[in-house]
């Protein structure tokens, strides 16, 4: 991955160079999934989510007001579509699904008599909100540092170590089995 | 007490399906190619304003060199036609055999005079 400052890659895409490009994919692509994971819930609307959003922010590279940013900038991109991806499948019969994985009944423990590690782990981040599940997925999936989190999130860093604090601790009663490792 | 014991959320990686994602990443930047290829073709509309500036300037310039080119042959050719038409009203008299009262004589000398 080039250690070129998200800035000089933005410039350079605006001139079309695609190296650039390539390299704003490598560095911000796994976060723009995790946070459109954190919304849908579902992987491969997460996958698809992540592709139009980065393909999105490439369309509109001269309309990124300050490309020091550009993260912050594409998780913004990637949170609008993700919603309104949720919002295209509100439909009847998928809402009915979404609440069983939601309603509080369903636990984890019944999902992993169904389901693999994965659908178990969503099911269980369903029990979030959804800005608690994405510091959770920037924080331990991606090792995003919390800094990192409240600066692209626009959040206090007291109130992303809260967060933190209060998803771990839901997660670890919703599914024991977790393995733990100290940071 | 804060909880700084980090889960293991492995599970949820994508690159835990290496070939998947490296597909999700190369479909991607299949589509960026796209985006960026129309960053580098000029815009239709572009290219016409970019056009338009010269044209105008060249418009311009065909302007001012062709009005006094068009003025100068106007004067002579209404010159000529002066001439013919004194030409023609001598010939007239002539074969006629009269000589012209003033007043045929003052229109002809003030067309022939025209410049």
């Amino acid at each position: 991955m080039t250690g070129e400052t998200d800035a000089l890659l933005v410039a350079r895409v605006r001139r079309g160079d695609r190296a650039a490009a390539e390299a704003l994919a490598q560095r911000w692509l796994r976060a723009c999934r995790a946070v459109a994971l954190a919304l849908t819930r579902d992987a491969a609307d997460a996958d698809d989510v992540c592709q139009d959003a980065f393909v999105i922010a490439m369309e509109r590279i001269d309309d990124c007001r300050d490309p020091a940013r550009f993260g912050a900038w594409l998780l913004r991109i990637a949170r609008n579509q993700a919603n309104d991806r949720l919002r295209a499948r509100a439909r009847p019969v998928r809402s009915l699904d979404r609440m069983e994985v939601e309603a509080p009944q369903a636990s984890p423990q019944r999902e992993a008599e169904r389901g693999d590690a994965r659908e178990r782990m969503l099911a269980a981040l369903g029990q979030l909100s959804a800005e608690r599940r994405e510091v959770l997925l920037l924080h331990d999936l991606e090792g995003w540092t919390h800094r990192e989190i409240a600066e692209r999130m626009g959040l206090p860093p007291g109130t992303v170590r809260s967060h933190l604090h209060h998803a771990r601790r839901t997660m670890r009663s919703l599914l024991p089995e977790l393995e733990e490792r100290e940071e | 007490m804060m909880d700084d014991r980090r889960l293991d959320l492995s599970a949820l990686d994508p690159e835990r399906d290496p070939h998947r994602w490296r597909a999700v990443v190369e479909a991607t930047m299949a589509r960026v190619d796209g985006v960026l290829l129309a960053r580098t073709r000029p815009d239709p509309l572009a290219l016409i304003a970019g056009w338009r500036r010269p044209l105008l300037a060249m418009a311009a310039a065909a302007v001012l060199l062709l009005v006094p080119v068009e003025v100068i042959l106007e004067r002579r050719e209404a010159r000529e036609e002066a001439l013919r038409g004194l030409v023609s009203v001598s010939t007239a008299w002539a074969q006629e055999g009269r000589a012209p009262t003033g007043a045929e004589l003052l229109r002809a000398i003030r067309t022939g005079s025209v410049r």
